[in-house]
């Protein structure tokens, strides 16, 4: 007896301890991760929510003031709820017309036409690009008079509104853009459609299906978890949104102008932290801390970033490569020209087509809305277009 | 054996991975990398304080134009005296500012940074800008200001930055499109209706209806904000609190509405979406016969327009004889909260605020600057503009935003753009937005 329970004992012993090996490792694997999560996202989002009872504002003090924050933002601050009202009007929005749009784009490039490969680079191509530039270009598209949106309406004898310019235009503006760049979800259809077995459209043929149901009745459930997964991350985006009401303000002094209507969430959020420096109200709780702190600060960063550089651009863009301009010591450089020199193609371009553009210093700070300085005017007689 | 040997590499691995957090944590909690070389210098600094002072000075002039003339000045103090070392590092506007809030916070800021003249306030009570109370005690540094310059950069009667330089706004126009339509050349509108009447003579049509010139627009080439406070000279807040609500300044209101009354809202909200980006100016273009514009607006058209060509006038008044008034900000140097070596910061703060330095600066980039002397030296005052500037800083107001209401703007001027579309009468909107940024200023006490 006992010769035979004493290996049969041994043997999951032995195997525990394997496991606990296994296991070991696996932690061990898993601890960067772990590590990351608790100093950058958990430590962060408890500290924030810790603050969110306190009037902390960053330099100055921190002490506990109970359920203040909360008092104020539901009851007191004017803008928690235009903010919260703008997200919801914008995600109610922009999440099925979205979804709409890159299934049924999926599906029309879904079709086996000649040249399709060319068509699908094309659509997904929008969304390889992001950030302010794209903004940028959207508003000069849905500028009210020259923008090639109404000019296009026109044609048709419809008077296209103010977009970014009217209040009531603003949001549905900026889900058209979104729609604009649904080639990453359509990638995602894509990919779901081509894995739907042929053969059961080929048996709903034969039991005599239109297309139209076979649509409905076969691609649609097929592809049902990746509409979920999307929808899900679309959401979640979705409520994130922030740079559009900053960088798309009609008045650029007044993050989310006109009237509000782009005072999105996030955006009121941004400004009590870091132009009131109320960084302990609710707000940020929990929709900030680290890991959207840290996202809107990259946003912001890729705005001033992106900004100067459309402003001053950098060397690689400019194109004529003459010498730096050295300022000193003449007292007034003869502009006209040499300043020319230095400045991106796109606005030498610009004052080409359009006529005299006034190229922003980095020095021209807005502050309360308001210019500082500029350095150079770019006309079009000194322009050599690339 | 082999246990004890992976039991080891687990132990290992861990330590590793903790040191390399702690290690990260320390670099960013004790060293800025920013500092470079600057690093040790603290203790050096501490240990022998016959040795050399290195001070980071932290500013967002990198462009071509400006970063020759702040680095030269810089060398400049640099060769002067042999215990103190400038270094400059360049960060760009608006992040330099969010970065020093981090490294006040991590208690280790630069030395010394060019701020915001405005919201000095706010700083000085979240203790993020040093007091330099004790250091302008010793040479009644602020008669070398423009006073309303001062005055902002003060907070409950003691100093927080110097000011460095400013702006101030006036009005141009276009000699030659007066002359087309009949005007004088030289007798620029004195008073808001002689404005409306000229600008009116200067409108000009194409025969399919829209504007080939624009005479004058209050929002677009202006600011309501700018014409509010003109009317009443009050700034729309002040240490005090807000002003809104005058009766003055609901009239400057309906006043401002009136231009897209006459010329059209949504025909101006085009113009402002061609024109109003900041990088096509109309005012060169021609399709703007006046605006009101900073000082160094002068110097950046004057090599596109023939120079005897621009007209400059005061802000036409309110009312005769109730003042040019115009508005203006600025930036001024401080020492963030905790830093190091204040007294050395201070010494170079005098020097750059000192007439050499400002007048430096004003000659070779045409702005105006703090200095009262050096605004108007002889050879500053050669330029007209500079001499047109220096003689507006007198109706210039300066609001300092009071800490207790430092976003103001988000809750007053929706309220404000719904009288421009309106949506909402002047009186009760003005009224609304006094309300809103009281109450704001009570919760924030």
């Amino acid at each position: 007896m006992n010769a035979t329970i004493g290996p049969k004992a041994a043997k999951p012993r032995k195997r525990a301890s394997l496991e606990r090996r296994e296991a070991a490792q696996g932690f061990m694997f898993v601890l960067p991760w772990i590590i990351g999560f608790i100093a950058f996202t958990g430590g962060p989002l408890l500290f924030s929510l810790y603050t969110s009872f306190t009037n902390y504002d960053f330099t100055s003090k921190m002490d506990f003031v109970g359920l203040d924050n909360y008092k104020y933002m539901f009851t007191q601050d004017p803008l928690f709820w235009v903010s919260l009202k703008n997200t919801l009007f914008y995600v109610v929005l922009m999440v099925p017309l979205t979804t709409l749009a890159s299934v049924t784009l999926a599906s029309l490039l879904n079709q086996k036409v000649p040249g399709m490969r060319a068509f699908r680079t094309v659509y997904y191509l929008p969304s390889v690009l992001s950030g302010v530039g794209v903004y940028m270009l959207w508003m000069e598209l849905l500028s009210p008079d020259s923008g090639i949106v109404n000019v296009v309406l026109g044609w048709f004898g419809i008077t296209g509104p103010g977009w970014l310019f009217d209040p009531n235009w603003t949001k549905p503006a900026i889900v058209f853009m979104k729609m604009w760049s649904v080639g990453g979800g359509m990638l995602m259809y894509l990919a779901a459609l081509q894995g739907v077995p042929e053969q059961l459209y080929e048996a709903a043929e034969i039991d005599g299906a239109s297309p139209l149901r076979r649509f409905w009745h076969i691609t649609v459930p097929m592809i049902s978890p990746v509409i979920f997964f999307e929808v899900v991350t679309t959401l979640i985006s979705g409520f994130q949104i922030f740079q559009e009401g900053y960088v798309m303000a009609a008045d650029p002094g007044t993050p989310g102008s006109p009237l509000n209507s782009l005072m999105f969430y996030n955006l009121h959020m941004f400004l009590k932290a870091f132009q009131a420096f109320q960084m302990a109200t609710p707000q940020r709780w929990p929709g900030s801390c680290s890991q959207s702190s840290s996202s809107l600060r990259s946003s912001t960063c890729g705005y001033r970033n992106i900004g100067s550089t459309t402003k001053e651009g950098t060397d690689d863009e400019r194109c004529g490569d003459s010498p730096p301009g050295q300022l000193f010591p003449e007292p007034a450089p003869a502009r006209n020209g040499q300043e020319n020199g230095r400045v991106p193609c796109a606005l030498r371009r610009r004052a080409a087509v359009c006529g005299p553009v006034l190229v922003d210093d980095l020095d021209l700070a807005q502050i309360d809305g308001r210019d500082y300085a500029v350095s150079a005017v770019v006309f079009p007689e000194a322009v050599a277009l690339p | 054996m082999i246990k004890a040997q992976k039991t080891l590499l687990v132990l290992t691995t861990m330590a590793l991975s903790a040191g390399l957090l702690l290690s990260a944590c320390s670099a960013t909690g004790g060293n800025k990398p920013a500092g470079g070389g600057n690093a040790s210098q603290p203790d050096a600094g501490a240990v022998k304080p016959k040795e050399k002072v290195t001070l980071d000075f932290w500013a967002h002039w990198g462009s071509t134009t400006r970063r020759p003339i702040i680095e030269k000045l810089i060398s400049d103090f640099n060769a002067s005296q042999d215990r103190i070392f400038v270094k400059y590092t360049f960060v760009p506007f608006g992040d330099g500012w969010t970065k020093e809030l981090a490294a006040v916070a991590a208690g280790n800021p630069p030395d010394v940074i060019i701020q915001d003249l405005v919201t000095v306030g706010q700083r000085a009570q979240k203790k993020q800008a040093t007091n330099l109370a004790q250091f302008v005690k010793k040479d009644n540094i602020q008669d070398r200001f423009f006073p309303q310059l001062w005055d902002a950069v003060t907070y409950n009667n003691e100093p927080y930055g110097l000011p460095f330089n400013t702006d101030t706004r006036f009005l141009f126009y276009s000699k030659p499109a007066f002359k087309e339509v009949g005007l004088d050349p030289e007798k620029p509108p004195k008073t808001w209706d002689e404005l409306q009447q000229y600008a009116q003579k200067l409108d000009k049509k194409s025969p399919d209806g829209k504007y080939q010139r624009i005479g004058y627009h209050a929002v677009n080439a202006g600011g309501w904000d700018l014409w509010l406070q003109n009317s009443d000279g009050k700034p729309l807040i002040d240490k005090e609190g807000p002003h809104y609500n005058t009766p003055q300044k609901v009239e400057a209101l309906n006043w401002v509405k009136s231009w897209d009354d006459r010329l059209g809202k949504k025909e101006m909200d085009a113009f402002k979406a061609t024109f109003g980006s900041k990088q096509n100016d109309p005012f060169v273009a021609g399709k703007l016969a006046m605006t009101v514009q900073n000082g160094t607006y002068y110097a950046q058209i004057k090599d596109f327009m023939k120079p005897e060509d621009i007209g400059m006038a005061p802000m036409p008044e309110f009312r005769p004889g109730t003042g040019n008034w115009s508005v203006g900000g600025g930036f001024d140097l401080e020492i963030p909260y905790g830093a190091k070596h204040p007294q050395e910061s201070y010494e170079f703060m005098k020097y750059l605020t000192d007439t050499a330095a400002q007048k430096y600066w004003a000659q070779y980039l045409f702005d105006n600057v703090a200095s009262k002397a050096a605004a108007n030296d002889a050879e500053v005052l050669k330029d007209p503009a500079m001499k047109f500037a220096a003689d507006n800083m007198k109706w210039t107001l300066v609001s300092p935003v009071p800490p207790s209401a430092p976003d103001y703007k988000n809750l007053a001027n929706p309220l404000v753009e719904a009288v421009l579309a309106g949506k909402d009468d002047a009186k009760s909107a003005l009224d609304k937005a006094q309300a809103a940024v009281e109450n704001l200023m009570k919760t924030n006490k």
